[in-house]
C-alpha cells in the first residue's frame, strides 16, 4: 500500500527525462493556465452583491425608488432586475411620507435623479451623456465619485465629470448648455465615477442638469430614475417587504450583507420554481469538462506511454523483487501524480498571474469597473482538480498496459505490446453507434436537447479511442507494399500501440471537434445566407437618416439630403419615396403607424413603423422598380398598381380583395398598449405572396392614396446602382456633411465573411492542438526507437532513412487520427448543425439546412498531415540531440 | 535439512500446435539451505525457464515448486509476488538495478514493497551491502557505480531482509573475469552463511564454484557432478 | 624446456644453492609441478656445462642437510660440504631474456590422453561415447571444483604462517587459474564434442529414418 517508493522513482525519473516532463507540463499546464486566468480575470470583473452597494449607495443604508407599480416584489438584491412590478400601474409616484412612516422619523433622505441627456456642442455634434443629480458634498454620497482633479460642485450650477467626458469636450471650465435648463453647467471637476469604466457621466446638484419635463415613470433602465439615498436608519428585510406593499423597490445594505435567504439562487427558486434548466446546463457543462479532460489526456497520453515503455525494466524488476502488479501500476500512476500536481500548480500560478498582468488590458474592453483584484479559490479548487484528473486520467492506460506485461519477456528484451483485445474494437464499434443513435434523437422532436447531444458526442469520442488500436493494426499490414521507412513507420506504430493510440486519439479528438465546430458554422451560416431577406436588390439601398423632426419637417430634410446624394454621386439613381403622411403624434411617447388589416385569420402582419428617415412599409409609387421582388410578383403586382390597386404583400394568401388601411397610434404603458385606430380607410388590393418577408408591407398607387385622402409625402430615399463600398462612402460623407446622424445604406446581399473567420480561427486552432499532438508522439516515438534507428543505420542507413522514417511517422499518426476523427466529427457535427439551423416560428420550419465543409476537412484530413509530416521531415534529423535518454 | 527450492518433476511447454516447444522434461531439482548448484546447459537448453519458475514468474505446465515447503501453484499473481519478496532474490548479467533509486534504495526495494517504513528498509538495505563489502557506495545512483559494485548491489537486493534463496542468472556475464570472480566470491559467501544458491551458466570455470553442477540438455538434465568427483583433488595430492 | 629457463631467471635474483632454487620454484608455482632435488642439480650442471651460470663458493654455514648428498658431488672446491651456490653468467642472462621475450610454441600440442581417447573411441563400435563424454565431464568438473576451492581456502603455505610476498600469492594463484582455466576449456571441449555427435547421429538416424519410407 506504499506510494514512497513509486513517487520516488516517478519525481527522479521526472527530472532524468527533462523534455518529456516538459512535453507533460506543457499539455497540462497550459489549459489550466487558460482556465484558471479566465475565471480570474471574469470574478474580478464582476462586482458582487457587497462589492456594489458602495457603487450604487455610497454611504447610504438603503436606496428606495418607485417604478409607478404597486404592490411590487423583490429579491434581497434588487438590482440586476431582481424586482418585479406585479400590481397596477401609478399615475403619480408614490409619496416619500410612506416610507418615512415605515422607516421612522430617524430616516433622513437624500434625493438622487439620473438621465440621459442629449447635446450638441459647437460642430453641432451629438453629444450623449448621463447626468446624474445628487448632492455630492453630502457625506451619504461618499464612493460615488472619486474626484481626481479640481473641486466638487458647490454652486447650484457646478458640475463635476468623468475622466472619459473631458476628451467629449467637457474638461475643466466648459460651460455645459443643456435644452430645458436655464443656466448652463459648469464643470469644476473631474473623477472616476464608481460603477461606469468609460461611460460620459455628469455629476451636479439637483436642478443643475436636468430638465424639469413632469414625471419620470419609465424603468426602462437597470439605473432608476430617481432615487432615495437613506441615512439614520438600518433598513430590514420586513421593511423592504413593507414598502413593496407600498410599492418601493429597496435596496437596504443590511438586508444585502445578510440576506434573509441562504442564497440568491434558491430564493429565485423558491420564488419562480423553476431549476430544470441548470440541470440540463449542468450536464452540459459537465459533458464539456469530461470532453476538454478527455483531450487533454490524450494529448499528454503518449507521453506517459513512452514514459511506461521506458520504465517497462524497471517495473519488470519490481515484479522480480516482489512488487505486485498493482505496485507496477503505481509506479506510472505517480508520474501522473508527479507531473500532474506540478503542472496544475504551474498552472493555477501562472494563471493567476497572466490574470494579474492582463487585468488592465481587459477593463479597457469593459465598460464598468472590475472589482477588486480576487482569486476564486472556490472555483480555481475545480480546474486544479480537473488537471490533476487530465494527467492521472492521461496515466491510467500506460499503467494499466505496463502492469499486464509478462516480466519474462520484458527481460528478455522483447518490446511489442500484448495483442489488442478482439473484444475492446467491438466495444468502440457500440459505442460508436450509441453516438450516432444519441445524436439523431437529441436532434428529434419539438425541442433540440443539448444532453443527448453533448453525451452522444462523448461516447463516440471513447468509442473511437477504442477503435484506434485495430485502425492502427489496419493500416500497418496495408503497408506491405510501401517503401521501406514508411513500412517500418507503419509497423513500429502498431508493434507501440500503447503510445500511438493515444496520439491518434489525441488528433482524431482535435479533429472530430474542428470537423463538428465546422459542419455546424458552415450550416448555420448556410441558413443565414438562405433565409436572408433582400431589403433590396444587391447594390441598392436608402438614405437612413434620424431627424429630430417628423412628418413635413423631414420631408425637407430627405428632399436635401437626396439632392447631396444625388450630387455626391451623379452615376446612381436617387428617388424620393412617397407614403401617406401619418400626421405628428399628439403626445410624446405616443407610437403612431400604418396597419394593414385583410381579414384574414392568423394572418397578422403587426406594426409596420413609419419612420421618418427609413423607407415606408405603405409606399405609394406607380410601379414597383424600387422594392425588392421576384419577377413574377412584380409583373402581378405592377399591372394591380396600373389599374388603380393597392398591393398588399402576404405570405399566406392571394387574390383580390378588399382591404382596410388603418392609423394607429399607440400609447406604451410599458406591457400595455392602448391601441386607438383613429383613421380607417378601405382599399380595392391585390393580395400577393412572396418568400420570405418583403421589405414593404403594401403599395398603392398615388391616385388612389389622394382619393382616399392620404397625403403623400417623401418619408425615404432610395438609392439605386451603387456599385461598390466607395460610392457608398462618398455618398454618406456627404450626407454627414449635413447631418452627422444620416447615411448611405446599401444592400450588399447575405455577408458570410464572419462565419469563415471563426471557421478559420476554429481550423487553425485545431491545427496548432493537431500538429502538437502529432509532433509529440512523433518524437517520443523516435526516443522510444532509438535503438532500431541505431540499427538503421549500422546496417548502412543514410540520415535521410531516418528522416524518412519520422516523417512517415508523423504521416501515420497525423493522417490515421484525421480521418478517424473527420469521420467521427460528422456525429456531433450534423447534430449541432440540425439543432442550430432547425428554424423557429419567426422563419418557419425551414430547416435543417446542412452544410458541410468540404474545403476545411480535406485540408485537415489530406494537407494537415502532410505538412506536419514535413516539418518532422525538415526537423528530424536536427532535433537528435534533443531526444530524451532511453535507458 | 529441507530445500530451499524443490522443483518436483517440472514440465514446462511454451507455445501450441507447430510452435510447441517443451523448455523443461520432467526435471526434479533441489536446492539445499548452505548449497550453491549451478546449472549449466547450452542456449535454449531450459535454464532460463527453470529459473523463471523457480522464482514463480513462470508457472509450470504440470510438476509442483516448492520454495521453503510452499507449492507456488496454490498461488496467485500477488501471492507469487509475496514469496519473491520474503524468500527469492534474483541476480541477473546487467545488473538490473533501478537507475531511479539509489543503491541502498534498490537494496531496500523488496522491503519497501514488502511495506517496510523506508528507515527499516534503509536499515536492512544497510546491513545487506555491508555485507557484500559496499556500504560506502549506498547513496549513489546506479550510473555512478562500476559494474561489479552494481552486481554487489543486486546480490544484496537478492539477499536482503533474509531471504534464503538466491537466483542468480549468469551473474558475472557481463563482467570482467577478476571482477567476476570476486561477485562469485561473495554469492558463495552467501550460502555458506546458509542461503541455498541457484546460479545459472554457461562457464564451467563459475560453475566450479558450485556445490554441485547440474548439466541440462534440451529440458532434460542429463548430469550431475558434484564436489568429489572420480579423479578426486589433483591439487591436493600434489601439494600436501 | 621450461625447468632449465626457470631456474635461471630465478638465479636472475643473485645466487642461490640447488635447494633454494627448487624452494624457490616450488613457491611460485604452488607446488603444482613438485620438482626433486636431483632434477634441479642435473639441470644446474647442464647448465653450468653450457656457460649459462656460474659455480661461486660462499663458504656458508648454515646450509641444509638435505641437500648434502648430491651437493658433494658436485662440490669442484676444496669444501667438503655442498656450500656450492651458482651465478647467472652474461650468457645466462641473454637465454632468459629470450625466454621471456619468445611466446611459449603452440606448434607442437602436448599429446593429450583425452583427445587420442576420443578419437579411437568414435572410430570403434560399441563404445558408449555418450557415456565416456559425461562421465569426463564430470571429473573434470570435479577437479575444476576442487582447483577453486583450492584457490578460495588461499595458497597453502600461508596457513602456517610464513610470511609471503604478495607477488609470490599472485603467482601461485596464476597458476592455480592456467589449471582452471585449463579444465572449463576441456569441459566447453567435452561440450562441442557431445553436441556434435548429437548432431552426427541425429543426421544418421534421419537418414535411416528415410529410407524405410522409399522402400515402402
Amino acid at each position: 500500500m506504499r506510494w514512497g517508493f513509486a513517487l520516488r522513482i516517478a519525481a527522479r525519473d521526472a527530472l532524468r527525462h527533462k523534455l518529456r516532463s516538459l512535453l507533460v507540463l506543457t499539455m497540462i499546464a497550459l489549459p489550466v493556465l487558460v482556465v484558471s486566468a479566465a475565471i480570474t480575470l471574469v470574478v474580478t470583473s464582476q462586482v458582487s452583491g457587497q462589492e456594489r452597494i458602495e457603487r450604487k449607495m455610497g454611504a447610504a443604508e438603503a436606496l428606495v425608488w418607485s417604478e409607478y407599480r404597486k404592490p411590487v416584489d423583490q429579491a434581497p438584491d434588487p438590482f440586476d432586475w431582481e424586482r418585479w412590478p406585479v400590481g397596477d400601474r401609478l399615475a403619480e409616484a408614490p409619496d416619500l411620507t410612506d416610507v418615512a412612516a415605515v422607516l421612522g422619523p430617524d430616516a433622513h433622505f437624500v434625493e438622487r435623479r439620473t438621465e440621459r441627456v442629449e447635446v450638441r456642442d459647437s460642430d453641432k455634434r451629438l453629444i450623449s451623456f448621463t447626468a446624474d443629480e445628487v448632492d455630492l458634498t453630502h457625506p451619504i454620497t461618499r464612493g460615488l465619485f472619486e474626484l481626481t482633479q479640481g473641486r466638487l460642485p458647490a454652486g447650484a450650477h457646478e458640475v463635476v465629470v468623468s475622466e472619459p467626458s473631458v476628451e467629449a469636450g467637457f474638461a475643466i471650465g466648459a460651460r455645459i448648455e443643456i435644452p430645458g435648463v436655464e443656466e448652463p453647467a459648469v464643470v469644476v471637476g473631474v473623477g472616476n465615477d464608481a460603477t461606469t469604466y468609460d461611460g460620459l457621466k455628469v455629476f451636479g446638484p439637483i436642478g443643475s442638469l436636468i430638465a424639469d419635463t413632469g414625471p419620470r415613470n419609465t424603468g426602462a433602465s437597470d439605473e432608476a430614475p430617481q432615487v432615495w439615498l437613506v441615512e439614520g436608519v438600518e433598513v430590514t428585510w420586513s421593511d423592504v417587504q413593507e414598502l413593496n406593499e407600498r410599492g418601493f423597490f429597496v435596496g437596504s445594505r443590511a438586508v444585502i450583507e445578510d440576506p434573509p435567504f441562504a442564497s440568491a439562487a434558491s430564493w429565485v427558486q423558491d420564488a419562480t420554481g423553476g431549476g430544470g434548466d441548470q440541470a440540463e446546463t449542468l450536464t452540459v457543462v459537465l459533458l464539456v469538462i469530461v470532453m476538454a479532460l478527455l483531450e487533454v489526456a490524450l494529448l499528454a497520453g503518449p507521453a506517459f506511454a513512452v514514459n511506461a515503455r521506458s520504465q517497462a525494466r524497471t517495473l519488470a524488476l519490481v515484479a522480480m523483487a516482489g512488487g505486485t502488479p498493482r505496485q507496477a501500476r503505481r509506479v506510472i500512476l505517480a508520474a501522473g501524480l508527479v507531473l500532474g500536481t506540478l503542472a496544475t500548480a504551474l498552472g493555477l500560478v501562472l494563471g493567476v498571474a497572466t490574470a494579474r498582468v492582463f487585468q488592465p488590458l481587459v477593463q479597457r474592453f469593459n465598460g464598468e469597473w472590475f472589482g477588486p483584484f480576487e482569486v476564486p479559490w472556490g472555483w480555481l479548487v475545480p480546474v486544479a482538480v480537473f488537471g490533476l484528473l487530465s494527467a492521472l486520467a492521461a496515466a491510467v492506460v500506460p499503467a494499466w498496459l505496463a502492469s499486464r506485461q509478462d516480466p519474462v519477456a520484458v527481460m528478455a528484451g522483447r518490446r511489442a505490446d500484448a495483442a489488442p483485445d478482439p473484444r475492446t474494437p467491438v466495444l468502440g464499434l457500440v459505442l460508436l453507434l450509441i453516438g450516432v443513435a444519441g445524436a439523431w434523437f437529441g436532434t428529434q422532436g419539438d425541442y433540440t436537447s443539448a444532453v443527448p447531444v453533448a453525451a452522444s458526442a462523448v461516447a463516440a469520442m471513447v468509442g473511437m479511442i477504442l477503435v484506434a488500436p485495430v485502425l492502427v493494426t489496419t493500416v500497418a499490414r496495408l503497408a506491405r507494399p510501401l517503401p521501406l521507412p514508411v513500412r517500418y513507420a507503419a509497423r513500429d506504430a502498431s508493434r507501440h500501440r500503447g503510445r500511438t493510440v493515444p496520439a491518434v486519439a489525441a488528433v482524431a479528438a482535435t479533429v472530430a471537434g474542428v470537423v463538428a465546430i465546422g459542419i455546424a458554422v458552415a450550416s448555420d451560416d448556410k441558413e443565414y445566407v438562405e433565409t436572408y431577406i433582400y431589403a433590396h436588390a444587391v447594390g441598392d439601398g436608402q438614405i437612413i437618416w434620424s431627424p429630430e423632426e417628423e412628418g413635413r419637417d423631414a420631408e425637407a430634410g430627405l428632399i436635401a439630403l437626396a439632392e447631396v446624394a444625388g450630387k455626391a454621386a451623379p452615376e446612381v439613381e436617387v428617388t424620393p419615396m412617397l407614403s401617406p403622411d401619418l400626421g405628428e403624434a399628439e403626445r410624446e411617447g405616443d407610437y403612431v403607424y400604418w396597419e394593414v388589416d385583410h381579414d384574414v385569420e392568423g394572418n397578422d402582419l403587426g406594426p409596420m413603423s413609419h419612420g421618418g428617415g427609413g423607407a415606408s412599409s405603405i409606399g405609394i409609387a406607380p410601379d414597383t422598380s424600387h422594392v425588392y421582388l421576384s419577377e413574377d410578383v412584380r409583373e402581378r403586382a405592377d399591372e394591380a398598381l396600373a389599374a388603380g390597386r393597392a398591393v398588399v404583400f402576404t405570405d399566406q394568401v392571394e387574390g383580390e380583395r378588399d382591404v382596410v388601411l388603418s392609423r394607429v397610434v399607440e400609447r406604451d404603458y410599458e406591457d400595455e398598449v392602448a391601441r386607438t385606430p383613429d383613421l380607417e380607410v378601405a382599399l380595392p388590393a391585390l393580395l400577393v405572396r412572396t418568400e420570405g418577408v418583403a421589405s414593404v408591407i403594401a403599395m398603392l398607387p398615388e391616385e388612389l392614396a389622394r382619393d382616399r385622402g392620404l397625403e403623400p409625402i417623401v418619408t425615404g430615399v432610395h438609392l439605386s446602382g451603387v456599385a461598390d463600398e466607395e460610392t457608398q462612402q462618398l455618398i454618406t460623407k456627404a450626407l454627414q456633411q449635413i447631418d452627422p446622424t444620416a447615411e448611405a445604406w446599401i444592400e450588399r446581399g447575405p455577408r458570410s465573411q464572419e462565419w469563415q473567420t471563426v471557421l478559420l480561427v476554429v481550423a487553425v486552432a485545431g491545427a496548432v492542438l493537431m500538429l502538437a499532438g502529432t509532433l509529440t508522439a512523433t518524437f517520443l516515438a523516435l526516443s522510444d526507437a532509438r535503438p532500431d534507428l541505431a540499427t538503421l543505420s549500422a546496417v548502412g542507413g543514410a540520415p535521410r532513412t531516418r528522416r524518412a522514417v519520422a516523417g512517415s511517422y508523423a504521416l501515420l499518426v497525423g493522417a490515421t487520427g484525421a480521418v478517424l476523427g473527420a469521420a467521427v466529427g460528422f456525429v456531433p457535427g450534423l447534430g449541432m448543425a440540425s439543432a442550430l439551423t432547425r428554424g423557429d416560428l419567426y422563419s418557419g420550419n425551414s430547416g435543417p439546412y446542412i452544410d458541410i465543409p468540404w474545403l476545411l476537412i480535406v485540408s485537415i484530413v489530406v494537407l494537415l498531415p502532410l505538412l506536419t509530416a514535413a516539418i518532422v521531415w525538415v526537423s528530424a534529423r536536427s532535433r537528435l540531440p534533443l531526444v530524451t535518454r532511453i535507458e | 535439512m529441507t530445500a530451499v527450492l524443490h522443483l518436483d518433476n517440472v514440465t514446462r511447454v511454451h507455445g501450441e500446435g507447430a510452435t510447441r516447444v517443451a523448455a523443461l522434461r520432467g526435471v526434479s531439482f533441489t536446492a539445499r539451505p548452505g548449497e550453491l548448484v549451478a546449472v549449466m546447459g547450452p542456449s535454449g537448453s531450459g535454464k532460463s525457464t527453470l529459473l523463471n519458475l523457480a522464482g514463480g514468474l513462470d508457472t509450470p505446465t504440470s510438476g509442483s515448486v516448492l520454495i521453503e515447503g510452499v507449492d507456488l501453484s496454490g498461488l496467485d499473481v500477488a501471492g507469487r509476488a509475496r514469496v519473491r519478496r520474503t524468500s527469492v532474490g534474483y541476480v541477473f548479467q546487467d545488473y538490473n538495478l533501478i537507475p531511479a533509486l539509489t543503491a541502498a534504495e534498490n537494496v531496500a526495494l523488496p522491503r519497501e514493497l514488502d511495506g517496510d517504513s523506508r528507515k527499516e528498509a534503509r536499515e536492512k538495505a544497510m546491513i545487506a551491502l555491508e555485507r557484500v563489502g559496499i556500504a560506502e557506495v549506498a547513496d549513489r545512483f546506479p550510473d555512478e557505480m562500476s559494474g561489479g559494485q552494481q552486481q554487489r548491489v543486486a546480490i544484496a537486493r537478492s539477499v536482503v531482509g533474509e531471504r534464503r534463496l538466491i537466483l542468480a542468472d549468469e551473474p558475472t556475464g557481463a563482467l570482467d573475469t577478476e571482477t567476476g570472480e570476486e561477485v562469485l566470491r561473495v554469492l558463495r559467501d552467501f550460502c555458506d552463511a546458509g542461503a541455498a544458491g541457484v546460479l545459472v551458466t554457461h562457464e564451467a570455470r563459475h560453475a566450479g564454484w558450485a556445490d554441485r553442477v547440474v548439466f541440462l540438455r534440451d529440458g532434460l538434465v542429463v548430469d550431475e557432478a558434484a564436489a568429489s568427483g572420480a579423479y578426486g583433488d589433483p591439487l591436493e595430492q600434489g601439494a600436501l | 624446456m621450461s625447468v632449465r629457463q626457470s631456474l635461471l631467471a630465478l638465479l636472475e635474483q643473485g645466487p642461490m644453492y640447488g635447494y633454494q632454487l627448487r624452494a624457490e620454484f616450488e613457491q611460485r608455482t604452488g607446488a603444482t609441478w613438485p620438482l626433486n632435488v636431483g632434477q634441479v642439480y642435473t639441470t644446474l650442471s647442464r647448465l653450468e656445462r653450457d656457460g649459462m651460470v656460474a659455480v661461486v663458493d660462499h663458504g656458508g654455514v648454515d646450509d641444509r642437510t638435505e641437500a648434502d648428498g648430491e651437493a658433494g658431488t658436485q662440490s669442484e672446491s676444496g669444501g667438503e660440504r655442498g656450500q656450492v651456490s651458482y651465478q647467472i653468467t652474461e650468457a645466462g642472462r641473454a637465454e632468459v631474456a629470450e625466454w621471456f621475450s619468445t611466446p611459449v610454441p603452440r606448434t607442437q600440442p602436448a599429446r593429450d590422453e583425452l583427445a587420442i581417447k576420443l578419437a579411437i573411441a568414435v572410430t570403434l563400435p560399441g563404445v558408449d561415447i555418450g557415456r565416456l563424454i559425461q562421465q569426463q565431464r564430470t571429473a573434470t568438473m570435479s577437479a575444476l571444483q576442487a582447483h577453486t576451492r583450492t584457490k578460495r581456502a588461499g595458497r597453502p603455505g600461508a596457513l602456517v604462517g610464513e610470511i609471503q610476498s604478495a607477488t609470490e600469492d599472485l603467482a601461485w594463484s596464476l597458476v592455480l587459474d592456467s589449471l582452471v582455466f585449463d579444465a572449463e576449456s576441456e569441459i566447453r571441449w567435452l561440450d562441442h564434442c557431445e553436441a556434435r555427435l548429437r548432431r552426427a547421429s541425429h543426421q544418421t538416424k534421419t537418414a535411416s529414418s528415410i529410407q524405410p519410407e522409399e522402400s515402402r
